[in-house]
C-alpha cells in the first residue's frame, strides 16, 4: 500500500510498532501483507487481515506492548492456535488498524507440582502437551476438547472449552485453580495462584469464556487429577433415536455418571462406516458411547446397570470393549465421526448448542424436521450426557444460496435450544458468528450488564472488540465514568423508609436487634415478599441514595468487616419457593430465601442431594450459601457452589432484574455471570433466583475418624491418605495438643470396601480409631469438625483466621499457630487436601504474635493467604498477589457495576485480608 | 481461471481446523501461521482466486516447507498439502527458473556421470573456495542429494558405491528370492558403507541381490517443481527395474523407496508407463519389511547396546512403514532399545532445505538431538542416507555422545 493511500491511523501505527518492535525484536513483529492473510481466518469463519501481529516471549512484553496499545487506543485480539469455532480470533469488523497479539511463543511448561496436584503454564501450551506432561507422575487434566492436540491452554480458558469428559468431570473452568493475567492497561495481576478458597470476586472464573475480551491470559495454574484406576467402554446400539435418547437421561437420573456418554445417528455412523470399518450395523439409527471409570472392581457393576437400562429401552446390540484396541476401534469410530461426514461435501458447519438432558429426543427430532424443510443434509455426533449439541450441517460454500439455508437452518437450531431451555452455545463460544442469536437467550438489561462488566475490565475497549456483545447492546453504555464510585452518598433515609412502606414489609424497631452486624443495628429493615419488591426497593434506595445489606438468615453476617454503617437491611428470608427440582435433569431451582436444609430434606427423598455442609450451626438459605460460595468437608469431591451453579436471576444496583444460565451444564454464552455473582457476598448484585447441578447420593460412603498424640505420626497419616487413597473427605481438628483425622469414603460399594481396606492396612500403634460412621448422605464430615469446636465459635466470639495454603505447608502452618498460640487456647480445622486451615482463637490473642507468626511463615513459603474471618481487634500486613487482587476487586469492578454504592458498601467479600 | 486450477478442489478442501500445527516442524519453531499448512494453503486459495498474485513471491511459502508429509497424515480433512505443494512448485517453476536450477536439472541430474563428476568436483574444488560460490549461486539448493553433503560431506569419502562394488559378498548359488537393490546418488556418492552393509546382508539371508545402475529417483526434481525432469528419470529406471524381474525392489534409502513406490503419480493413466509404474511400485518394500520377512521369526544376537530409531519421512509417510525398523531392532537379541520421542518428526535434512534453510533446518535438528539425548542411547539407527548425515552432524554439533548407523548396518554386524 503506497503512502498515499495509507489510511489515517497508519502514521499512528507505524510509530507503535516501532516502539513495540524495540520490546520484542523485528523478527517477532509480522507486518508483511502476504503473511498477514494468513491471520484473517479462523477454524471456521474469516475478515479482515489485521495490521501486525505480534509475537511476545514473556508476561513482561505483553505488559509493555499492551501499555503501547491502551496509550494510542489500538484494538488487539490475543490469539493462540486460532483453532475457535466463532470467530473469537478475527477482525470483528473493518477497523484495519487492529493488531493480533500471538501468544503461540509463550509455550513452556512452567512448574509441574504432583505433591500439590497443579500444573503452571504459559497460555501457549496445547492442552495435549498438558496431559502428556502429567501422565508419567500418574495425573491428567480433566477438559480435553476434541482440539486438544493443537488447542492452547489460553484459548481453553478463553472459550471455556469442553469435550466428551466434562459429563463426570466438568468444563475447564472447574479445572483452572489460578491465572496471572494482563490487563488492558498493562497491570498484571494474580488471581489466586494455586491456592483455593480465597476472598475476593473470583477473576479466575469471571475470566472464562470471555473470549478475550477482559484481560490477557499470561499463565494458568491448573488442577490436575489422578489418573483412574481402569476404564470401560461400551457401544450401545439402537433402532430408534428415542429409545437411545431416553437411555441417556436414564443412566444419568440413575446415579451413573459415566465420564463419557456420546450420541452418533444414522448419516453419520453410515459415513463413518465407509471410511473406518467399525462395524456399525448401517440401518441402525443411533450409537451411545459410553465410558465409564473409576476403581476395577467397581466397574463391572457400572456397566450391568447401563446396560440394564438400555435393555429396558429395546437396545439393539451392546458391545463392551474387551482390551485396549477394541476400545481404540470404537473411539475411533467417535473421534472420526466429523470427519467422516464432513467428506461428503467441501464444506461443513458444526453447531453448537446445549439442551437440558431430558429434552433430547425432542431436540433430535426438531433438526431432523429442520434438515428436511431446508433440503441439508443434518448429522448428529455429541456428548449427549450434557445435553450438548453438534449439529454437523453440509454445503458447499461456493453455492451462495445453500450457505445462506445453512446460516438459516443454525439460527432456527439456536432458536428451538433457547426455547426448550437450553442455550446457544455450549463450548464453542458466541464470538462474532452467534452475535445474532444472543438476544435469543439474554433480555436487553442482561447485556448491557454484562457489557459494564467487559468496560470494567478494559474501559477503552481495546480488547478484542466487537465480540461477544452484539453492537447495538454496546451502543447503550457509555464508556465514560466507569471506574470511579461516586464520592458521595447523601442517604435520605426517612424518604426512603416512607417509600418503601408500600413496598416490602418494614420490620418494627423492636426486632432489628436480629439484623446487627458486629453489634450494631441498622436504622431499618424490610422485607420482600416477591422479585418485583426487591426490584422496587432497589429502585426507591437508588433514588434516594440509601444503601442496602441484603440479609437471607444472617448466618454470615458478621465475616469479614464493614467499612460503612448499615443503614437498610433488606430481608430476602421470604423468597422462600422452591420452584423446579428436576429429576431427570439433575436440577434445582429455588429462591434466594430457601434454607438449605429444606431443599436437602426434599432431595434425599429421591436419593440426590446438595453436596454442600458449610461448617455452621445457623441454616444458612441457598442465597447466602451463593452470595458466600460456602461449602465445607465435601468440597474435596464435590467443590464449591461456584462449579455446581448453572443460572442466577439478580437483580443489579440499578434495580434491573437480570438473568443468566439456566439448566445446562455447559453454557458458554455470554459472560459467566453466574462467576461473578458466586461468592461476590451481595455487593454487586441481589441475587434472587438460583439453578443448581444436583448429585445423586453414593451407593455406600462410610467415615473413618482417628486420633493421635505424636505431631510426626500426623504428618505421616495425613500423607499416607493424601497419596495412597481417593477420599471424597479429608479434614483434621488438632485440639487440646490431639490430632484428628477424619477420612471420608463413598462410590459403588465394591470400590468403598476396597479403599476401606487399604485405610486399615495403614494403621500404627499410636493411632487410635475413634469412630466408625455409615453416611450415606455425607453429612458426617460436618458433624466431625462442628462436634470438636467450642460454642463460641459459632458465636462469632474470638478470632477466626482462615488460611488458604499448599497442601505441603499445612503441618509447617499448623506448627507455626501452635508455637504462636503458646498457652493461648486454639482450635484448629482444616480440609487438608484443598489447603484450608482455619484456627480459632476462642480468646483475642495478641496482635503481634500472630503478625509475626504469618510474616516469618511468609519468608519460608511461597504461596499462603491469610484472612480474618471474625475478630474485632485491627490486623495488619499481608500477601501482594493477594493484595493487588483485592485493590483490582474494589476499584474497578465494585465501581463499575455499583457507582452509586448502594449494595452493602464498604463490605469486604469474604474476609478481611490480614493486613 | 487459474494456473491453480488443477489443485483447486484440494485447496478447498482444507477446512482450517488447524492440526497440522501440531505436527510442524517449522511451525514449532516459527510459531507463525504462514509456516504451517493451514496457513500456506490458504495463500495459495487467495492466488487461485485472484486475490493474490501468483508469482515469487510465493516462493518461501512453497519452498518452506519441508515436505515431510507429517501434516497430511494428520489431517483430519484428507487435505492432501504435500500434493498441494508440490503441483504449485511445478506451476511455478515454469514460469519462474533460474538458470542454475535448469541447468542442473537438464544437463546434470539426469546423467549419473556427470553427477558423479559434479560430486567429485566439489570435493576437489572444496578447499579453493567453489562451495561458497556454490551456496551463493543457490547452485546448491537444486544439487538434491549431493547438495544435501554441503558442509557434512564425509571427510573420509575416497570412493563410490559403484566404485567398491566388486568387494561385495557374491549371491549365494541357491538363492530363490530375486531382490533388486536401488542404489540412490546420495548412498553412492557419499555413504557407499550402507549400500554395501544392505547388500551385503540381504544376499547372506539368502536372497540373489541385482544392483543395475539406475538414474536419480527423481525426487529432488519434482521437489523442485520439475515434474518433466523427474518423469524422464522415471521412465529410464522403470525401464531397467521392470527388466530386472526381480519379486522385491529394495533400498537402502527411504526417500528413494518412496519416490519410485510414488512413480503412478507422474504418469497419466493413458500413458503406457502408468502401468508399468503400478507394477513396480507394488514391488517396492521397504528394508525393515523384507528382513523381518526373510528371518520369519528367527531372532538375531546383536551387540548388548541401547539404540534408539530416527524414522524417516519418506518411510514412515510415503512407505507408510512405521512399526517394523523398530521391531527389527527390539528383536535383536542384547540391544536394548529405546523409543525416540517424536521418532517420525523429520530431522531437518529434507532434502536440499538443510542448504536453503540452514537456520531452519539447525533449529528442527537440534530439538531431534535434544530428543536423542533424552534416550540415553549410544546408537542412533535410521534408513535413509541424509537423515544419517544429518544426524551425524547433530550429534556433533550439540554434543551428542551417540553413533548414527544405518539399519542394515547394525543387521549386517548382527549374527544369526
Amino acid at each position: 500500500m503506497s503512502r498515499k493511500e495509507a489510511p489515517r491511523w497508519a502514521s499512528k501505527l507505524d510509530k507503535m510498532l516501532e516502539k513495540i518492535i524495540a520490546i520484542v525484536g523485528n523478527t517477532n513483529v509480522i507486518t508483511d501483507k502476504k503473511d498477514l492473510l494468513t491471520y484473517k481466518y479462523a477454524a471456521t469463519a474469516s475478515g479482515m487481515p489485521p495490521a501486525a501481529v505480534i509475537l511476545p516471549e514473556s508476561t513482561e512484553d505483553i505488559s509493555r506492548i499492551l501499555q503501547l496499545l491502551y496509550r494510542y487506543e489500538v484494538p488487539v485480539i490475543a490469539r493462540g492456535a486460532g483453532t475457535n469455532l466463532n470467530g473469537g480470533t478475527i477482525l470483528a469488523g473493518d477497523n484495519g488498524e487492529t493488531v493480533v497479539l500471538e501468544l503461540a511463543k509463550l509455550n513452556k511448561i512452567l512448574e509441574i507440582d504432583p505433591d500439590n496436584r497443579y500444573m503452571l503454564v504459559e497460555p501457549g501450551v496445547t492442552n495435549l502437551e498438558v496431559q502428556l506432561a502429567a501422565k508419567p507422575y500418574g495425573f491428567y487434566y480433566a477438559p480435553d476438547p476434541a482440539s486438544q492436540q493443537v488447542s492452547t491452554i489460553g484459548g481453553n480458558i478463553a472459550e471455556n472449552a469442553g469435550g466428551p469428559r466434562c459429563v463426570k468431570y466438568g468444563v475447564t473452568a472447574n479445572h483452572v485453580q489460578g491465572l496471572e493475567l494482563v490487563l488492558s492497561d498493562g497491570r498484571v495481576i494474580v488471581s489466586n495462584g494455586p491456592l483455593e478458597g480465597l476472598p475476593g470476586y473470583d477473576l479466575t472464573g469471571i475470566m472464562h469464556a470471555t473470549e478475550g475480551t477482559f484481560a490477557v491470559i499470561t499463565k494458568a495454574w491448573l488442577k490436575l487429577m489422578k489418573l483412574p484406576e481402569a476404564t470401560k467402554t461400551l457401544m450401545v446400539i439402537f433402532d430408534s433415536l428415542d429409545d437411545a435418547a431416553n437411555s441417556v437421561s436414564q443412566i444419568i437420573a440413575q446415579g451413573i455418571i459415566p465420564t463419557t456418554l456420546e450420541l452418533i445417528d444414522k448419516p453419520v455412523l453410515q459415513a463413518v462406516e465407509e471410511t473406518v470399518k467399525i462395524g456399525y450395523p448401517l440401518d441402525a439409527e443411533a450409537v451411545l458411547l459410553i465410558e465409564v471409570d473409576g476403581f476395577s472392581v467397581a466397574l463391572d457393576s457400572q456397566a450391568q446397570q447401563i446396560i440394564s437400562i438400555c435393555q429396558k429401552n429395546n437396545v439393539r446390540e451392546t458391545r463392551v470393549a474387551k482390551n485396549e484396541k477394541e476400545r481404540d476401534i470404537m473411539w475411533e469410530g467417535r473421534r472420526g465421526a466429523v470427519g467422516s461426514i464432513a467428506r461428503l461435501k467441501p464444506s461443513y458447519a458444526e453447531e453448537d448448542i446445549t439442551i437440558p438432558r431430558t429434552k433430547l429426543p425432542e431436540m433430535l427430532r426438531t433438526i431432523a424436521r429442520l434438515a428436511k424443510e431446508y433440503s441439508l443434509i443434518i448429522g448428529n455426533v455429541f456428548h449427549a450426557g450434557d445435553g450438548n449439541f453438534h449439529p454437523v450441517v453440509l454445503y458447499d460454500e461456493r453455492n451462495a444460496e445453500e450457505t445462506q439455508r445453512v446460516t438459516d437452518v443454525n439460527y432456527e437450531i439456536m432458536k428451538e435450544a433457547a426455547k426448550l431451555g437450553g442455550t446457544i452455545t455450549g463450548e464453542h463460544g458466541i464470538g462474532i458468528e452467534k452475535l445474532k442469536g444472543m438476544p435469543l437467550t439474554f433480555t436487553e438489561d442482561t447485556m448491557v450488564f454484562m457489557r459494564k462488566l467487559k468496560l470494567a475490565f478494559d474501559e477503552k475497549d481495546i480488547l478484542n472488540p466487537g465480540k461477544v456483545i452484539p453492537a447495538n447492546i454496546c451502543d447503550l453504555v457509555s464508556r465514560s465514568n466507569q471506574c470511579q464510585i461516586s464520592a458521595e452518598r447523601k442517604p435520605k433515609i426517612k424518604d426512603f423508609m416512607e417509600a418503601i412502606e408500600h413496598v416490602g414489609i418494614i420490620i418494627g424497631e423492636a426486632f432489628l436487634d436480629k439484623y446487627a452486624c458486629h453489634g450494631q443495628k441498622p436504622c431499618c429493615a424490610v422485607k420482600a415478599n416477591s422479585t418485583e419488591d426487591v426490584i422496587n426497593i432497589v429502585q426507591l434506595a437508588n433514588k434516594h441514595q440509601a444503601s442496602l445489606i441484603p440479609w437471607g438468615q444472617g448466618s454470615k453476617s458478621d465475616v469479614g468487616c464493614r467499612t460503612v454503617p448499615a443503614e437498610t437491611v433488606l430481608d430476602l428470608s421470604n423468597l422462600n419457593r422452591i420452584i423446579d427440582i428436576d429429576f431427570g435433569n439433575l436440577t434445582a431451582t429455588v429462591e434466594a430465601g430457601v434454607k438449605l436444609k429444606d431443599l436437602q430434606r426434599l432431595l434425599l427423598e429421591k436419593n440426590l442431594f446438595l453436596p454442600v455442609d458449610p461448617i455452621q450451626k445457623a441454616e444458612p438459605t441457598i442465597g447466602g450459601l451463593t452470595a458466600a460460595n460456602s461449602t465445607g468437608s465435601l468440597r474435596l469431591q464435590y467443590k464449591t457452589i461456584k462449579d455446581m451453579l448453572l443460572g442466577v436471576e439478580v437483580v443489579t444496583p440499578e434495580g434491573k432484574q437480570i438473568k443468566y444460565g439456566g439448566k445446562n451444564i455447559k453454557n458458554v454464552a455470554g459472560y459467566d455471570l453466574c462467576k461473578l455473582f458466586v461468592g461476590s457476598w451481595g455487593t454487586l448484585g441481589i441475587i434472587t433466583k438460583i439453578t443448581l447441578k444436583l448429585f445423586p447420593l453414593p451407593q455406600q460412603a462410610i467415615y473413618k475418624t482417628f486420633s493421635m498424640e505424636d505431631r510426626g505420626l500426623f504428618q505421616s497419616f495425613l500423607n499416607e491418605i493424601y497419596t495412597g487413597l481417593e477420599t471424597s473427605s479429608l479434614d483434621f481438628v488438632i485440639s487440646d495438643r490431639i490430632y484428628y483425622v477424619n477420612i471420608g469414603l463413598s462410590g459403588p460399594a465394591e470400590a468403598v470396601d476396597m479403599q476401606a481396606k487399604i485405610l486399615n492396612g495403614l494403621f500404627k500403634p499410636g493411632i487410635k480409631q475413634t469412630a466408625h460412621v455409615e453416611d450415606r448422605a455425607l453429612q458426617y464430615g460436618k458433624s466431625f469438625i462442628i462436634d470438636k469446636l467450642p460454642t463460641g465459635y459459632f458465636q462469632h466470639s474470638g478470632l477466626i483466621l482462615k488460611s488458604s495454603l499448599l497442601y505441603t505447608d499445612i503441618t509447617r502452618w499448623i506448627d507455626t499457630i501452635l508455637k504462636a498460640a503458646g498457652d493461648t487456647k486454639v482450635i484448629i480445622y482444616g480440609h487438608a487436601a484443598n489447603g484450608i486451615v482455619i484456627s480459632y482463637f476462642p480468646e483475642v490473642i495478641d496482635n503481634s504474635t500472630i503478625r509475626k507468626a504469618v510474616s516469618k511463615f511468609e519468608q519460608e513459603t511461597s504461596w499462603g493467604v491469610h484472612i480474618i474471618e471474625i475478630c474485632s481487634n485491627q490486623f495488619e500486613s499481608g500477601h501482594t498477589d493477594a493484595r493487588k487482587q483485592m485493590e483490582f476487586n474494589s476499584s474497578h469492578l465494585k465501581a463499575a457495576l455499583d457507582p452509586s454504592n448502594i449494595l452493602n458498601p464498604g463490605r469486604s467479600v469474604g474476609g478481611r485480608y490480614y493486613e | 481461471m487459474s494456473k491453480l486450477d488443477k489443485i483447486y478442489e484440494d485447496i478447498v478442501a482444507c477446512n482450517k481446523c488447524g492440526f497440522c500445527q501440531s505436527v510442524c516442524p517449522v511451525f514449532r519453531e516459527t510459531r507463525m501461521e504462514g509456516s504451517v499448512a493451514r496457513g500456506r494453503i490458504a495463500l495459495l486459495r487467495e492466488a487461485a482466486e485472484g486475490t493474490l498474485p501468483f508469482d515469487e513471491d510465493l516462493k518461501e511459502t512453497l519452498y518452506g516447507c519441508l515436505l515431510c508429509k507429517h501434516c497430511q497424515e494428520n489431517c483430519p480433512a484428507g487435505v492432501k498439502s504435500y500434493d498441494i505443494i508440490l503441483k504449485a512448485r511445478e506451476v511455478l517453476a515454469k514460469e519462474h527458473v533460474p538458470l542454475v536450477q535448469r541447468f542442473i536439472f537438464n544437463h546434470i541430474l539426469q546423467f549419473p556421470k556427470r553427477l558423479t563428476l559434479t560430486n567429485r568436483l566439489l570435493k576437489l574444488y572444496e578447499k579453493s573456495g567453489i562451495r561458497s560460490i556454490i551456496n551463493k549461486t543457490g547452485m546448491i539448493g537444486v544439487l538434491g542429494p549431493v547438495a544435501k553433503a554441503e558442509d557434512i560431506i564425509p571427510g573420509n569419502i575416497s570412493r563410490t558405491f559403484r566404485d567398491l562394488e566388486k568387494t561385495l559378498t557374491p549371491n549365494l548359488s541357491n538363492t530363490v528370492i530375486r531382490v533388486t537393490l536401488f542404489v540412490g546418488c546420495g548412498t553412492n556418492l557419499l555413504v557407499p558403507d550402507q549400500g554395501i552393509a544392505a547388500a551385503n546382508s540381504l544376499r547372506e539371508f539368502g536372497c540373489a541381490v541385482s544392483i543395475p545402475e539406475v538414474f536419480c529417483c527423481g525426487l529432488p526434481a519434482s521437489s523442485y517443481g520439475y515434474t518433466k525432469v523427474a518423469r524422464a528419470l522415471a521412465r529410464k529406471n522403470i525401464d531397467i527395474m521392470v527388466a530386472e524381474n526381480s519379486g522385491y525392489v529394495v533400498s537402502d534409502c527411504a526417500s528413494c523407496s518412496g519416490s519410485v513406490r510414488e512413480y503412478p503419480k507422474l504418469f497419466d493413466k493413458r500413458d503406457p508407463y502408468y502401468v508399468k509404474a503400478i507394477e513396480l511400485a507394488d514391488k517396492v518394500i521397504d528394508y525393515s519389511q523384507l528382513v523381518l520377512k526373510l528371518l520369519a521369526g528367527r531372532a538375531l544376537q546383536g551387540e548388548r547396546r541401547v539404540v534408539t530409531y530416527h524414522q524417516p519421512c519418506h518411510q514412515s509417510r510415503c512407505l507408510e512403514v512405521k512399526e517394523e525398523p523398530k521391531r527389527l531392532l527390539a528383536d535383536i537379541e542384547g540391544i536394548s532399545f529405546i523409543e525416540l520421542p517424536e521418532a517420525d518428526t523429520c530431522c531437518g535434512a529434507a532434502g536440499s532445505y538443510m542448504a536453503t534453510h540452514p537456520e531452519m533446518s539447525e533449529k528442527i535438528l537440534e530439538r531431534k538431538m535434544e530428543n536423542v539425548r533424552r534416550t540415553g542411547a549410544a546408537i542412533l539407527v535410521t534408513s535413509c542416507p541424509a537423515c544419517l548425515l544429518q544426524l551425524q552432524r547433530g550429534a556433533k554439533k550439540f554434543n551428542v555422545p551417540v553413533k548414527v548407523m544405518h539399519l542394515a548396518q547394525i543387521i549386517n554386524n548382527a549374527k544369526p
